[in-house]
């Protein structure tokens, strides 16, 4: 039973009174999910957030422990979860597939407790794409949609006069029935956010991704390695990007043992003890990238770890596309099926 | 010399082997920009365009080249890679003549006169606001502003020239290459921008009070992600080992290994990120040629430009000194005059 809101705003106050609430925030030029402060939040101006939702659950960098030697030796301290209870308002449903996708690793072979604390105390609102919000948007491409709902406990659309809410999850259940400002939606209205999803699924450019057509051994990985500048935007502001290193600031008496994310981009990821790098030019590194989120995932998890969101297209300094990628492989399959 | 013309020359010297490869511009995916083109075949050579969207510093991508890992009992070719340059990119060029980083025999420079290149995060908001249809291919920008291309051929203006203008373009006092062996088409007129003009947002800058600097400094440092954005793109940040950057070692134990290589952690916090940003701006003292590719790369929007122009305009009030204007001088914090003003020292 989809649910009705008049004015979001009202609500909004009313869920940050309560929680702690994150809601896309414009800091000059970029925006960014930041804590409510009161500020009304416009659908119409906001298109995504330049750091996926990625950064509430998963920071850039967190304390892991305290570490201080004694004549006993090294003592532990552990830093407490961080398990205040969190909602986050207004992510693309890109964003929160890719939250999907964190999920299925962090969860995996090993339950990471820093994760799993944020994770099963926020609830997700996701608010979908009336319009795709960029050129280089490509959801529809991995099997998901501007109005999909995966990841997310709320799905919110925006109509004309006020808010569509969607209950995905029991979570999210629990969150609407506990507001007084939200009112059962009548039949116009679920309609009417049927017809929007259907129209802005159809705007989306869609590509031809072929798992098995992507090649290992080509020469486009050198030409896009050529370009590549080594930086880490493409994987650091990928919604579904996990990858982090763990580090010792401090000195060998005292210090804390830290978190931080790290990218397949960088020199240094694949730096052996010995010395030796197996990718050792850029080259490589993005074939690497390309064929974590299109191959290995998909062969792990039997989808791709990639969302469509397009920041990595719309961020890159020097143009490397993956949509570009894919669809040169698929190309290559076609005409080798032709022509055996 | 014509665009033409200068790709079949470029074409004849690939083919007769005077040299390697070439690195230029060519269309890609993203209409507000051209993408570098890096190649050694003929083919891709025709792909080539020069244009008002040429914004990359390609001087990165020699530096890149001697950075190539190569398969034990390879060297490295070391016949000279042909590469595009504006005025602000042939200024890097000879800031790393200066520094003997590369050999004159190592480049061969294509100049391109340039009257401003577009600032492609301005064009793609403007576009974003004004265009109807949101369709990529049907954009036209040239040196009069950007076009959307309308039914049939009728073309409708969507933005000036002005309002798409790369900011550093429209403070730029070297519209020519400085340096170069063959020139794209003939040489523009400078813009005359005066000194006061260029300086102007740093002055305004310079008036605030420290704390209010301060607070805009953590609102901006804040905000950085530590992707290297900004130091790999840039053609000045060539070095082997960075001290801001475990580029090499992963040292991961607290041995003092970490302190020798690194100056700060990976752990991105306000700190961290300050000293990565001073230690940088102090690094491009009398070094930085404001070709902007800082800025256009990083992710969050931090105003590096508005960082490095406050270190340039030091330099030039303190020394008189442009950087990359000539190979043959010495880069000028390398040397040293008994009347450099050292008022620093007193009190």
């Amino acid at each position: 039973m989809a649910k009705f809101v008049e004015d979001i705003n009202k609500l909004l106050v009313e869920l940050a009174s309560k929680v702690e609430l994150y809601v896309p925030t414009t800091n000059k030029s970029i925006v960014n999910f930041e804590k409510f402060t009161g500020e009304p939040f416009e659908a119409e101006k906001f298109k995504n957030s330049t750091e996926p939702i990625k950064k509430i659950l998963f920071p850039e960098s967190e304390i892991l422990y305290f570490y201080k030697k004694d004549e006993n030796g090294y003592k532990f301290e552990q830093v407490p979860l961080d398990e205040k209870k969190k909602i986050i308002f207004g992510a693309r449903p890109c964003d929160c597939a890719g939250v999907e996708r964190l999920d299925r690793v962090f969860y995996g072979d090993y339950m990471d407790p820093y994760y799993d604390a944020r994770r099963k105390n926020t609830i997700i609102i996701g608010l979908a794409c009336n319009e795709p919000p960029y050129h280089s948007c490509f959801c529809t491409s991995v099997d998901l949609s501007p109005s999909s709902t995966v990841g997310m406990d709320v799905l919110a659309t925006q109509l004309e006069n006020g808010y569509l809410l969607e209950e995905i999850s029991d979570k999210g259940k629990e969150l609407l029935g506990s507001s007084e400002l939200v009112r059962d939606a009548n039949e116009d209205e679920v309609k009417k956010a049927k017809k929007l999803h259907e129209e802005s699924h159809k705007k989306v450019k869609k590509i031809d991704i072929d798992t098995n057509a992507i090649e290992f051994e080509s020469d486009l990985w050198g030409r896009e390695g050529k370009r590549c500048i080594g930086c880490g935007t493409c994987t650091f502001l990928c919604p579904t990007c996990h990858c982090f290193t763990i580090e010792y600031v401090g000195s060998t008496r005292q210090g804390r043992v830290i978190r931080s994310w790290d990218t397949c981009q960088f020199q240094a990821y694949s730096l052996e003890a010995s010395g030796f790098n197996p990718r050792p030019n850029k080259g490589e590194r993005v074939r690497q990238r390309l064929h974590h989120k299109y191959r290995y995932f998909a062969d792990n998890f039997g989808e791709f770890q990639c969302v469509g969101c397009g920041r990595c297209v719309n961020l890159c300094p020097v143009n490397i596309d993956v949509r570009e990628v894919m669809v040169y492989f698929k190309k290559k399959k076609q005409k080798e099926e032709v022509i055996p | 010399m014509s665009k033409e013309g200068i790709k079949s020359e470029i074409i004849d010297l690939l083919k007769s082997g005077k040299i390697k490869s070439f690195v230029g511009y060519e269309k890609g995916t993203n209409p507000f920009f051209l993408r570098p083109l890096i190649t050694s075949s003929v083919e891709e050579v025709k792909k080539a365009d020069f244009s008002v969207l040429c914004v990359s510093n390609l001087v990165r991508y020699v530096i890149d080249d001697f950075k190539i890992a190569l398969p034990r009992g390879k060297t490295r070719d070391s016949r000279p890679i042909a590469v595009v340059v504006k005025g602000c990119d042939s200024r890097a060029v000879n800031v790393l003549l200066q520094e003997h980083i590369i050999k004159r025999s190592d480049v061969f420079l294509i100049g391109m006169p340039c009257n401003g290149v577009i600032d492609p995060k301005a064009a793609e908001s403007l576009w974003y606001e004004r265009n109807k249809t949101h369709d990529p291919t049907k954009i036209r920008i040239s040196n009069e502003g950007m076009f959307e291309i309308a039914d049939g051929k009728e073309e409708i203006k969507l933005a000036d020239f002005d309002e798409i203008e790369s900011e550093k373009c429209k403070v730029c006092m070297h519209n020519n290459p400085v340096i170069y062996d063959e020139l794209v088409w003939d040489k523009v007129d400078d813009k005359k921008v005066t000194r006061g003009e260029r300086y102007k947002k740093v002055d305004d800058y310079e008036k605030l009070d420290p704390e209010k600097k301060w607070l805009f400094w953590s609102d901006e440092f804040s905000k950085c992600i530590r992707c290297y954005g900004c130091k790999n793109i840039c053609p000045l940040c060539y070095c082997e080992e960075c001290t801001l950057a475990k580029d090499k070692e992963k040292a991961v134990l607290p041995n003092e290994k970490i302190w020798k290589t690194s100056w700060i952690d990976k752990e991105v916090n306000f700190s961290n990120n300050v000293a990565y940003h001073m230690n940088r701006a102090m690094h491009l003292a009398g070094r930085c040629v404001d070709c902007g590719e800082c800025e256009r790369a990083c992710p969050v929007d931090i105003p590096l430009r508005l960082l490095y122009t406050k270190v340039e305009k030091d330099i030039y009030e303190r020394y008189g000194y442009e950087s990359g204007m000539d190979s043959e001088v010495k880069p000028v914090l390398a040397t040293f005059d008994i009347n450099d003003k050292e008022e620093f020292i007193e009190g």
